[in-house]
């Protein structure tokens, strides 16, 4: 498997999370959408990392650096975090406008 | 030093009384008196510790730099005449305060910081010797003046207050621009300018008389003469100029009439003298020398003043309207004495300046008395109070008399001198001036007679005494009339000796 | 010893009047001020006795420096001269016996300290004016009794009338006083000294003028003289001392009749020196005028105070007269002896006007009533109506019921009246007639005739109205029974002076003026004119004056007349002058007789009727009840016309000259303000709204954009990034 077959998943997965942003009706849908967005991300941090980046020699053996692979994980907890934080924001907006529907909170309407 | 605490003492009061709770009014009548009664005892101490015998200025305080880019400098000093007034200023200050202890409604710890602000203008103005510091002095006494009479006065007092503002603003702007003019001469000798000007009054009255300077040239001196002639005349106020001064007083309350009488009236004939007369000898020449209407046009002013303003007092029937032109016409004979330019004549004047400052100070002490047990000024509504306030009636008489120029009273001695020296000068114009002093002696027993005599109005069947504060207030002033009636010397000597010099430059021209 | 006593006689009565003035303050009185005043004018009595010894026969002055202005001196000083002494002498007198004599008539009143503490005053300012050695000095003293004669005219102030009386006596006398001022001004101008005495005094310094000069120290004279006429009340100022009448019977016998009005005199007598001889004549005839309009006033009047009014004035035109024509000792000593039995007059009317108060507190109450409370206009109704106490026409056969009063009433219209030899009263006029008569065969002046027959006519009605005072008042039969009965001889503080006063008014008690060397007359300036020649201060014996010289003692130094003649002179003038006493003692006994007789007939024996002879003479009597209109004149005039013009001064200030500077304000305001705040608004403000308009219609449209869904917002953001990929990857 090369680095493309990866790049072209991570693109479909980002397509798909766009297309459910700004095409979904509900406020989760988009939520959904921007978690698939995140993971493509964290699927291409991984694959740059394990395909692009040169490994270092110590000592005449060949050592593999994380370094993407660490960021991606950090990409989860914060994907995390902000679904926590998004979930949250809808609980209140839901109680405040009784819908979840972003087309139809539009208070900021200029 | 002395002088600058004296000056600044009731700046510092204003500042204190402004710290002081507001319901706390006997407090901050307290304080108030007593930061007035500082500059009194400084003055007194000034007064009578001042040699009489030199010419010249004394008690200097500076110059100390103070608007460096303009060689404008924080300098004071007194001179005899300055001195007198400044005794007068200090006196009224509290006499003032007490006046209003009682009838001052609302407002009072405004009402006293103003009047302290207004004490240390001044103060400062007689005591500047530097031209823009005189100014500024001379317009820190407008500001709370206009509040005082706006605030606190009668039911016109906007009318009024705006209109004192306007006349005295016109009179500045005129007196702004010849005080530039001079300023800007103030280095020109010969036609070439060098070194640096200066606003500082003794260096321009000895440049004004060196031969080729700028600031000597006769048809400039006319110029500038006539700026701060006509700056000073509404302050005089020399008709026609005069019309703010009936409303002004008419409206405003007791104590602030008594400032306005006593001391703002002779910021103006101070001016001529220190201003006019000193640094523009020439100009003051040109109206003065006796040919045509226009060499005799100051005394003129002083004659019309005189009789003008003594037939409108007789046609008043508001008590206070009337001592307000009375005051129009006792003024007239300051004028007329200063343009006279002679000893007795310029003595006169000076005298009569603090003569007519006691005088009308107490005339409107005592109208304000009744006007506090009456609620009105309607001359024609009283008759017969001398039976209910005999004491009242004779402080009355007294302040009556003095002011329409009875011998053995003060106010005789400055008229005599001046018209004795005017007769000298302006032999015609002093003989019809002597109309005021009939009219004068009409309009004060005819007041009299219409409140104090006659029956008793019996709606004033219980109209209280005057009261021992109220004679407070009077007694001082009282004694003052008569001590300078018996012995005027005691505030002639004060500035005789300047008088002296002043006429000797005169009469070099 | 000069000052010690000139200081009691100035600071005892001034001390009485402090102590009132003091206590007043504090709301209090001095318990005992009548004894108080009383005790001070006795003093100071005593002291100006003790001065007689103390004169000089060459006074100098005593003077200290009062103000210095550079290179002037004004100096305040006396003087005293024996004329000095001599008025000291009569006004400390007089004064003290309208004390004494004031303690019963004032009794009661509310307030009597203040009557006695006015009179300190009034007598301090009198001593001090007669004392004065300077122009100054004297003017001061002359508004000072000015002031004292207006407060006590307007003692019973309740009383319209007399609230009027005041101010009209102080405006009248002031009138005057401006022109004595402006006098002083002049020769203040010339000789830049008030002095009289001394070296620079104005006495010698008047030597040095110029003869080119004298017109304008004639003009001089007058105007001081303009002082005196209204202070001496002569004619046309005299009409403030009939209304002065309103004041306290002892106020008109010392203010209105020995002394105030006297100063006049004094003062011209004092300013004798600076005389020209067009001043002096201008003065004689004042005089005569004034001595024969006030007498013929007088034979009309029905109240009794008011007929001793008149008589004053007319008495003090003599005086007046008297110097004019160059007697001034005579002036002078019909001064002296005028002051005691106009005084005793006054006050015996005084005594009669007391006997008619059972109850003398109601005084005032009285007159409140029967006055309206009129308007208070400067204009004003004349003593038209008589207080009933006051009117002779209530009087009559008086004599019985007050013997002393009329006794000495008697006296002293004996004296007035010009009786001979026994009073002192003809001495004095006969000196002043023979004293007019000689300058008139001196001079050879038309005018000095015609004065003389002025004063003699007025002689001769002088007699006839006192004797009518004398005849309606004392004899016949009660007119007014009700009060007549209740009249009463005064108390013995009242008629002690009386009596002490008829004592003077005999020859002998004045001792001084027949003591030759006792006064001379000053020497007035050397100015020959073709009228007159003056006296020169060297010819004493020529100085020898009239009075004294006709009392009998040597008729040869009678010939002498006062109004003088130096060497040149010297030999027709006693030619001239010899008779002229002889001849004036004749006709004034003459006329004097006749005046007497005839107030006899008309007024005792009603041979003729008063009534008649006034239908007979209308339009006379009508002008001589009228007074002359002069009230009318002044009121309808004088004082329309000033109050006219102050309302008219008035009027202008409130229209014109506060109009202008309204004027000024409402057009800054409604017309020049207005139209710039009209550029303001549209203008200038305008474009500053036009660039807020568009700004805030550009905000409109703009702000459509802000859709607040928020995917549109991210639709925009993934097609600008598109947009931005693709113009990147294409260009």
């Amino acid at each position: 498997m090369s680095l493309q077959h990866y790049l072209v998943i991570s693109s479909i997965l980002f397509s798909l999370g766009i297309f459910a942003v700004l095409t979904r009706k509900n406020a989760i849908s988009i939520l959904m959408g921007i978690e698939l967005i995140l993971n493509s991300c964290n699927l291409n941090f991984v694959a740059f990392s394990r395909f692009v980046t040169p490994a270092e020699s110590i000592v005449g053996s060949e050592v593999f650096r994380f370094d993407g692979q660490i960021i991606a994980i950090f990409g989860i907890v914060l994907a995390a975090a902000e679904a926590a934080v998004f979930l949250a924001i809808i609980l209140a907006i839901y109680r405040e406008f009784g819908s979840i529907r972003p087309d139809e909170v539009d208070t900021l309407k200029g | 030093m002395l002088l600058s605490l004296m000056i600044f003492v009731p700046l510092l009061g204003m500042i204190v009384v402004l710290l002081l709770p507001r319901e706390s009014d006997e407090l901050i009548k307290r304080v108030t008196l007593g930061f007035t009664l500082i500059p009194l005892i400084i003055a007194a101490y000034l007064f009578i510790n001042y040699e009489r015998s030199i010419f010249g200025i004394q008690y200097p305080h500076g110059p100390v730099d103070w608007i460096t880019a303009f060689n404008i400098k924080y300098y004071i000093g007194i001179d005899g005449l300055s001195v007198t007034l400044i005794l007068l200023t200090a006196l009224l200050g509290p006499i003032c305060v007490l006046a209003s202890w009682r009838n001052i409604e609302k407002g009072l710890k405004a009402y006293m910081a103003l009047f302290l602000l207004l004490e240390t203008g001044m103060l400062g103005f007689f005591a500047s010797l530097d031209l823009f510091l005189f100014f500024v002095f001379f317009e820190l006494t407008l500001l709370p003046m206009y509040f005082l009479i706006g605030v606190w006065g009668g039911p016109r007092r906007e009318y009024a207050a705006i209109k004192f503002f306007l006349y005295t603003l016109f009179g500045s702007v005129l007196m702004l621009v010849a005080m530039i003019a001079v300023y800007l001469n103030s280095n020109v000798i010969n036609g070439v300018a060098e070194g640096v000007r200066t606003f500082d009054i003794l260096t321009l009255i000895s440049l004004a008389a060196t031969p080729g300077h700028a600031l000597a040239d006769p048809g400039f001196q006319m110029w500038v003469f006539l700026g701060f002639f006509i700056g000073f005349a509404v302050k005089v106020p020399i008709f026609p100029f005069h019309t703010w001064l009936p409303d002004a007083h008419v409206e405003a309350p007791t104590a602030i009439s008594v400032i306005l009488a006593g001391v703002l009236l002779k910021m103006g004939t101070y001016g001529i003298v220190r201003v006019n007369m000193a640094m523009f000898p020439e100009g003051l020449a040109i109206f003065t020398n006796g040919v045509g209407i226009v060499g005799n046009s100051l005394a003129l002013l002083g004659f019309i003043n005189i009789v003008y303003g003594s037939l409108c007092a007789l046609a008043q029937t508001d008590f206070k309207k009337l001592v307000a032109y009375s005051s129009i016409g006792h003024m007239g004979f300051v004028i007329l004495g200063l343009a006279a330019g002679n000893s007795e004549g310029i003595n006169g004047a000076i005298l009569q300046m603090f003569n007519h400052g006691v005088i009308s100070a107490m005339l409107f002490l005592l109208v304000g008395v009744l006007y506090d047990r009456a609620h009105h000024r309607e001359i024609n509504g009283f008759g017969g109070i001398a039976t209910k306030m005999p004491v009242y009636t004779g402080i009355t008489t007294l302040a009556f008399m003095a002011s329409l120029g009875l011998p053995g009273l003060s106010g005789f001695v400055g008229e005599a001198l001046s018209l004795l020296g005017a007769f000298q000068e302006f032999e015609l114009i002093t003989i019809l001036s002597t109309i005021g002093i009939v009219v004068g002696a009409a309009y004060f027993l005819w007041t009299l007679q219409r409140v104090f005599l006659g029956q008793l109005n019996p709606k004033y069947e219980d109209l209280p005494e005057i009261n021992k504060r109220e004679i407070l207030t009077l007694v001082p002033l009282g004694i003052l009339t008569i001590v300078l009636g018996i012995w005027p010397n005691f505030a002639l000597d004060m500035f005789s000796e300047s008088v002296t010099n002043l006429v000797n430059v005169l009469e070099a021209i | 010893m000069i000052v010690p006593l000139i200081s009691i006689i100035l600071l005892a009565p001034l001390a009485a009047f402090a102590i009132f003035a003091l206590l007043g303050l504090a709301k209090r009185n001095f318990p005992r001020q009548d004894y108080l005043s009383t005790v001070a004018m006795l003093a100071a009595l005593g002291c100006s006795l003790l001065l007689i010894q103390e004169v000089v026969s060459d006074p100098k002055p005593i003077t200290v420096e009062w103000l210095s202005l550079g290179s002037v001196t004004f100096s305040m000083g006396f003087y005293l001269d024996s004329v000095t002494v001599i008025m000291l002498i009569v006004v400390t007198l007089v004064s003290s016996l309208v004390h004494i004599f004031s303690i019963g008539y004032m009794h009661g009143d509310p307030r009597y300290s203040r009557f006695f503490a006015f009179l300190s005053l009034f007598s301090f300012s009198m001593l001090f004016l007669v004392v004065s050695d300077n122009l100054l000095g004297i003017y001061i003293g002359w508004e000072l009794v000015g002031l004292c004669s207006y407060l006590l005219i307007g003692f019973w102030f309740e009383k319209d009338s007399a609230a009027n009386a005041c101010k009209k006596a102080f405006l009248t006398t002031r009138v005057g006083d401006i022109g004595m001022f402006i006098g002083m001004m002049m020769l203040f101008a010339e000789f830049g000294t008030l002095s009289l005495y001394g070296d620079s005094g104005i006495f010698e310094e008047v030597t040095t003028l110029e003869s080119g000069q004298i017109a304008w120290l004639s003009v001089a004279g007058i105007l001081i003289f303009c002082g005196a006429v209204g202070k001496s009340a002569q004619v046309p100022l005299h009409t403030w001392l009939p209304d002065a009448m309103e004041g306290p019977t002892p106020v008109s016998a010392l203010i209105h009749a020995a002394t105030m009005v006297a100063a006049g005199v004094y003062l011209v007598a004092r300013m004798f020196p600076i005389l020209t001889p067009t001043s002096s004549l201008v003065i004689a005839y004042v005089g005569g005028i004034t001595a024969l309009v006030a007498a013929t006033i007088a034979i009309v009047r029905f109240d009794i105070k008011r007929v001793l009014a008149y008589s004053t004035v007319s008495q003090l035109g003599y005086m007046m007269l008297a110097i004019g024509a160059g007697s001034y000792v005579a002036g002078l000593f019909h001064l002296t002896t005028h002051a005691f039995f106009k005084a005793l007059l006054f006050l015996g009317s005084g005594s009669v006007i007391h006997a008619f108060h059972a109850m003398h507190a109601h005084h005032d109450d009285e007159h409140a009533e029967s006055d309206e409370h009129d308007d208070h206009s400067l204009v004003h109704e004349h003593g038209s109506e008589i207080p009933p106490d006051q009117d002779m026409r209530n009087m009559g056969g008086l004599r019985k019921k007050m013997p002393l009063t009329f006794i000495t009433m008697l006296i002293a219209t004996l004296s007035i009246s010009g009786v001979p030899f026994v009073f002192s009263g003809f001495w004095s006029k006969d000196a002043i007639l023979g004293g007019v008569l000689g300058q008139a065969m001196a001079s050879n002046s038309p005018h000095y005739y015609i004065l003389f027959g002025m004063a003699l006519i007025a002689a001769g009605i002088t007699a006839f109205y006192m004797f009518r005072l004398i005849f309606m008042t004392f004899f016949g039969e009660p007119r007014n029974q009700e009060m007549h009965d209740m009249a009463h001889e005064s108390p013995w503080v009242m008629t002690v002076p009386l009596i002490v006063l008829a004592a003077l008014s005999f020859p002998a008690v004045n001792i001084l003026w027949f003591n030759e060397n006792y006064i001379e007359p000053p020497p007035q300036h050397h100015i020959h004119s073709p009228q007159r020649v003056y006296v020169s201060p060297d010819s004493k014996t020529a100085d020898a004056n009239s009075g004294i010289s006709l009392f009998g003692i040597s008729e040869a130094e009678a010939a002498e007349d006062e109004s003088g003649h130096d060497a040149e002179h010297a030999s027709d003038g006693h030619h001239g002058h010899g008779p002229a006493h002889t001849i004036a003692m004749v006709l004034s006994i003459c006329v004097a007789g006749l005046g007497i007789l005839l107030s006899w007939l008309f007024y005792h024996k009603r041979r003729f009727s008063a009534e008649a002879v006034a239908t007979t003479f209308r339009p006379a009597y009508n002008l001589f009840w009228n007074k002359y209109y002069f009230d009318e004149f002044y009121d309808g005039v004088l004082v329309a016309l000033t109050v006219w013009k102050s309302r008219l001064f008035a009027g202008f200030d409130l229209s014109v000259v506060d109009g202008i500077v309204n004027g000024v304000g409402t057009v800054t305001r409604d017309v020049l303000a207005a139209f710039i705040g009209f550029f303001d608004n549209r203008v200038v403000d305008g474009l500053v709204n036009r660039v807020a308009a568009v700004t805030w219609s550009a905000g409109g449209r703009i702000r459509r954009i802000q859709t607040g869904a928020i995917q549109t917002y991210l639709f925009v953001v993934i097609g600008g990034i598109v947009l931005i990929i693709l113009i990147f990857r294409l260009f």
